[in-house]
């Protein structure tokens, strides 16, 4: 199992690492999970210019290259990030087959 | 100006909770005593619902009022009108005569006509991190690589 993007997913990385004028070949987007919120963990998405340290998976989705730390792999190994934008917001939803509870605001989940 | 009343506001935790319901039928009272709403508005806004034929009602033990439309169907501004309300913007007579009230007010009606009620009520809908988070971290990332970057030329330089 690993963590993926769909394509609308990587599409809007992609244009973000384009905007920002950063290297497409040396940024990776680091996923990861941290306690806190109504439900227990918050999901964290970040674009950074560091490689793989040695507690890193990585993973390479639609020419996104992924970065997750081993622990935060725990909770979401076999994830999948969308993108929607829709009436309720723009942005990354993930179908976490880990998360056994969403709360209603959506950013955090228990697993 | 135009603004969502109560009865709206109510009325789509009404559609949103008989979404997520199973067997998708739930009482006036058991409604209001989920979301600490008040139990009699609750019933007016139902039965509004129903008469505009939005609601079914399924009486006994296990019954209750349930969605008999698709909301995808269905617009805010259909809402609103099946609420007995009006999506006409109550605007004041100078209000009337400005060109950019006017052009506000009729955005805001767009707008109302064009968000389907199934895209705000759906079950399971939520953004996780929105894309500006993402973009802003990015841009921040951006800033302190340039910074960096000039610090070291100015370091260069003064050497």
């Amino acid at each position: 199992m690993a963590i993926n993007l769909t394509e609308a997913a990587a599409k809007e990385i992609k244009d973000i690492i384009r905007d920002q004028n950063l290297p497409p070949d040396k940024t990776y987007l680091r996923v990861g999970v941290k306690g806190g919120g109504c439900s227990g963990f918050s999901y964290m998405l970040d674009l950074t210019e560091e490689p793989a340290g040695e507690m890193d998976e990585q993973f390479e989705s639609h020419g996104v290259k992924i970065l997750c730390d081993a622990k935060s792999n725990l909770y979401l190994d076999g994830t999948e990030i969308d993108f929607r934008d829709e009436v309720m917001g723009r942005g990354f939803v993930f179908k976490n087959p880990n998360a056994t509870s969403t709360c209603g605001c959506g950013s955090s989940f228990q697993a | 100006m135009l603004c969502l009343t109560r009865q709206v506001e109510y009325a789509l935790i009404a559609l949103e909770h008989l979404s997520e319901t199973d067997g998708g039928l739930a009482s006036a009272r058991a409604i209001s005593d989920a979301h600490g709403l008040p139990p009699a508005l609750m019933m007016k806004i139902l039965k509004r619902l129903q008469s505009a034929g939005w609601l079914r009602s399924v009486r006994g033990w296990s019954g209750g009022y349930g969605i008999c439309i698709d909301l995808r169907e269905v617009s805010i501004r259909d809402l609103i009108e099946a609420l007995g309300l009006s999506v006409e913007p109550d605007v004041t007579p100078i209000g009337r005569r400005h060109r950019g009230v006017q052009a506000l007010q009729y955005r805001l009606v767009g707008f109302l006509t064009q968000v389907r009620v199934w895209d705000l009520v759906a079950p399971g809908r939520r953004i996780d991190v929105p894309a500006d988070l993402l973009r802003e971290l990015a841009s921040r990332r951006r800033r302190s690589t340039n910074i960096e970057h000039a610090e070291t030329s100015v370091a260069m330089v003064a050497r």
